[in-house]
């Protein structure tokens, strides 16, 4: 346990110096997360839940891109 | 562990405690769907909603992310991710002050939303936990009523 101490305290103490573009491949993983979950609870067959998964992260990343470019698109024209 | 047994019809269908898996699955995240004998759902939900709250901790440093006083109305998403947030919650209080809070955007926001959907995703399996227990229920009053068992 000693020896996993300092590992911890690197991993879970310090945080992460997130660059500025960086920070919107954050989304992939949380959208992966929601994906997965969702889909466990909604599928009756677990074996479709990768396929499904992948289907509805798909949607979200697409759905969350083109709310940003149509708000950026809405900023620019209004300022 | 079963709360009822029925045996109509040759059809054994045993019913579990709805609040009791409904606690299990905030006390450890899949364990309700795992005392139902879902255990490869509760496999996907336990990895799934720990790997995504402790990487939000990760991103964020437990100072940063669980943390009443400067998040208090977050918190009550993280709650929902069971006794994982309390031990981060304590091991954010005994953080020596050399780790005082600094929040350092926009990682400390994104640590937040990472646990707090953590816990809201446990949330959404809690009530699944329990509509489940609902229908094995239901499934076993029905084999108790019908002579053929429960209704497939």
């Amino acid at each position: 346990m000693s020896d996993l101490s300092p590992l911890l305290a690197a991993l879970f103490l310090e945080p992460v110096r997130v660059a500025g573009g960086m920070r919107l491949l954050l989304l992939l993983p949380l959208a992966a997360s929601v994906s997965v979950v969702y889909k466990t609870i909604r599928c009756d067959d677990l074996s479709e839940v990768p396929l499904e998964s992948l289907k509805l992260w798909a949607t979200i990343v697409t759905g969350m891109l083109a709310v940003g470019v149509a708000l950026l698109a809405g900023f620019r024209l209004l300022l | 562990m079963s709360r009822a047994e029925s045996t109509a019809g040759g059809v054994v269908v045993r019913t579990r405690s709805a609040p009791l898996a409904g606690a299990l699955a905030w006390i450890v995240p899949g364990l309700g769907h795992w005392y139902l004998g879902h255990r490869r759902r509760a496999l996907v939900f336990f990895v799934t909603i720990v790997a995504t709250f402790w990487g939000g901790v990760a991103l964020g440093g437990v100072k940063n992310t669980v943390n009443i006083p400067e998040n208090g109305a977050w918190f009550a998403a993280q709650l929902c991710a069971g006794t994982q947030t309390l031990a981060a919650l304590m091991w954010s209080k005994s953080t020596p002050g050399l780790l005082a809070y600094q929040s350092i955007y926009p990682a400390s926001d994104l640590a937040v939303v990472y646990t707090s959907i953590a816990g809201l995703l446990n949330l959404l399996v809690i009530v699944d936990v329990l509509v489940r227990s609902e229908a094995r229920a239901q499934a076993g009053g029905a084999a108790r009523a019908s002579p053929r068992g429960p209704a497939p």
